[in-house]
């Protein structure tokens, strides 16, 4: 120990010394390093998608081929609610959809009848309008026999001026002996003939006023015919009854089938993809209500690891960033990874921001002098996840291998 | 032999070998750095060994700051060898 210092750095000893502190300084940088490019975590979790299987319908579960921890492909039958109230409903709504087509076939047949009634309607209006040109006619007829009956009763009336004329002119020739006795009768049978000829032309005019007369008549009665039966038409094609009101609730029964149609197949139950069961407690006999969860599946088609970052690491776990990702139950195998997403929210500590309530804020008084970077959950997508082996809530651990995107 | 040592420590971990990142101890999990640390400790204790037979012991100074980094290097290249 005499030996001075100068003398120490030029010896062996101090060489070694420098080497193994130069050395200890680079492990640590190239460690520092490693860890800085390659994040890892050991706060992770195997997790997956699952569902609660609940019925749409009520009833008592009559079918159960399931066993908990099963495996299921999607489409198989996971349980089945005794259908059968289901089926008589659908078969009450295909009946009444039945009855409501029979109605409209008769209903059809109604109206069919009634529109005919119109068209019967419209040949009787016809027919009036018929009536009424025949008066009208008719009219024509009998002021043409008045005329004519005038002109035969001024041509009687002239031949028994004629004969009564005639008759005075001879009777006074019969004293003096110029006419004979015959010759005067001759001429008083002729005047009487005459002017029962004016009396029978007067009452032939009569007669043909008459007619005149009932033509008119005739003529109004057509007319009012014609008002009658047009106001028949009127009414006939307003009572004609549509089928509108039938035709509309044609729909309405057909989504009542739909829907009992739904129900009938919504008492079987199947898988609506690849799944574990989980958590299945019950057995056939079960009443179910609507909603109320039976026993939870697993999606076993995509898994994930959900790996909780600092927020200094969270730049480095780019979407599509490949991961090695080792489970705790079987550390010798590593799985391959990829980045999906990083979460964008957790919990705010409530030692740093006070809690959140309503009200005043609560903030708090103390502070640390040294803070702790919070963790997000970084959600991993298992590549390829052999089947049977991953299970929610394993233990893993996961690193980040940006640089190994060609893996 | 010691360099020899070294010489196959780097390049074990130039070819980077990854293994598991913790030990299952009967359904505890340690960290590999802790296992990292307890073999570094023998290893320090070998070499403290090979010093003490090359007679080097009171020639190293300051020998807390040496076996600390001996430590230290044994530790980090461990790791960097079996678990980067």
């Amino acid at each position: 120990m005499q030996i001075s210092i100068p003398q120490r750095f030029r010896s062996k000893g101090s060489i070694v010394s420098a080497c193994i502190v130069v050395a200890a300084l680079v492990s640590a940088g190239l460690v520092l390093r490693g860890v800085a490019l390659y994040p890892r975590t050991d706060d992770a979790e195997v997790t997956a998608n699952f569902i609660g299987i609940a019925p749409v319908v009520e009833g008592p579960v009559v079918q159960l081929p399931i066993h908990d921890n099963d495996f299921v492909k999607k489409g198989d039958l996971l349980y089945k609610i005794d259908d059968r109230p289901y089926l008589y409903a659908l078969q009450n709504a295909l009946a009444a959809q039945m009855e409501l087509e029979g109605e409209i076939e008769n209903e059809s047949r109604r109206i069919s009848s009634q529109v005919n009634s119109v068209d019967v309607a419209n040949a009787g209006e016809q027919s009036a309008l018929a009536n009424e040109t025949r008066a009208a006619d008719e009219i024509e007829i009998a002021e043409a026999a008045i005329a004519r009956s005038e002109a035969a009763l001024k041509q009687a009336q002239a031949d028994e001026n004629y004969a009564i004329g005639n008759f005075h002119r001879v009777q006074p020739l019969l004293d003096k002996g110029f006419v004979t006795e015959d010759d005067v009768h001759k001429a008083r049978t002729t005047a009487d003939a005459k002017t029962a000829a004016v009396d029978q032309a007067k009452s032939q005019l009569q007669l043909a006023k008459a007619s005149l007369l009932s033509a008119s008549a005739q003529k109004q009665q057509a007319v009012a015919q014609i008002s009658q039966s047009r106001a028949e038409v009127k009414e006939s094609a307003h009572s004609v009854l549509v089928l509108a009101p039938l035709l509309a609730q044609r729909e309405q029964r057909a989504a009542a089938v739909r829907l009992a149609q739904y129900n009938y197949e919504q008492c079987s139950v199947v898988a609506p993809f690849d799944a574990r069961v989980t958590n299945l407690t019950t057995s056939e006999g079960q009443y179910v209500n609507v909603g109320k969860q039976l026993f939870t599946l697993i999606d076993n088609r995509i898994w994930w690891v959900l790996a909780n970052f600092r927020e200094s690491q969270i730049s480095h776990t780019q979407p599509g960033t490949p991961v090695d990702v080792f489970l705790m139950s079987d550390s010798s195998r590593k799985y391959h990874g990829i980045v999906e997403s990083a979460s964008f929210g957790v919990t705010p500590d409530p030692d740093v921001v006070g809690k959140l309530s309503e009200g005043l804020p609560d903030a708090q008084r103390t502070l640390n002098w040294v803070r702790l970077a919070s963790r997000y959950p970084v959600r991993v997508r298992i590549i390829d996840p052999p089947p049977g082996i991953f299970r929610v809530g394993q233990v893993a651990v996961v690193v980040m291998r940006p640089g190994h995107r060609d893996r | 032999m010691w360099k020899s040592f070294v010489t196959s420590l780097f390049v074990t971990t130039i070819s980077g070998c990854s293994g598991p990142p913790t030990f299952n101890i009967l359904g505890s999990y340690f960290p590999s750095w802790l296992a990292c640390f307890g073999i570094a400790i023998g290893l320090t204790f070998l070499a403290h060994l090979l010093i003490t037979a090359k007679k080097l012991a009171d020639q190293l100074w300051p020998l807390s700051i040496v076996y600390t980094a001996l430590l230290c290097f044994f530790s980090c290249t461990l790791w960097m060898v079996f678990f980067e």
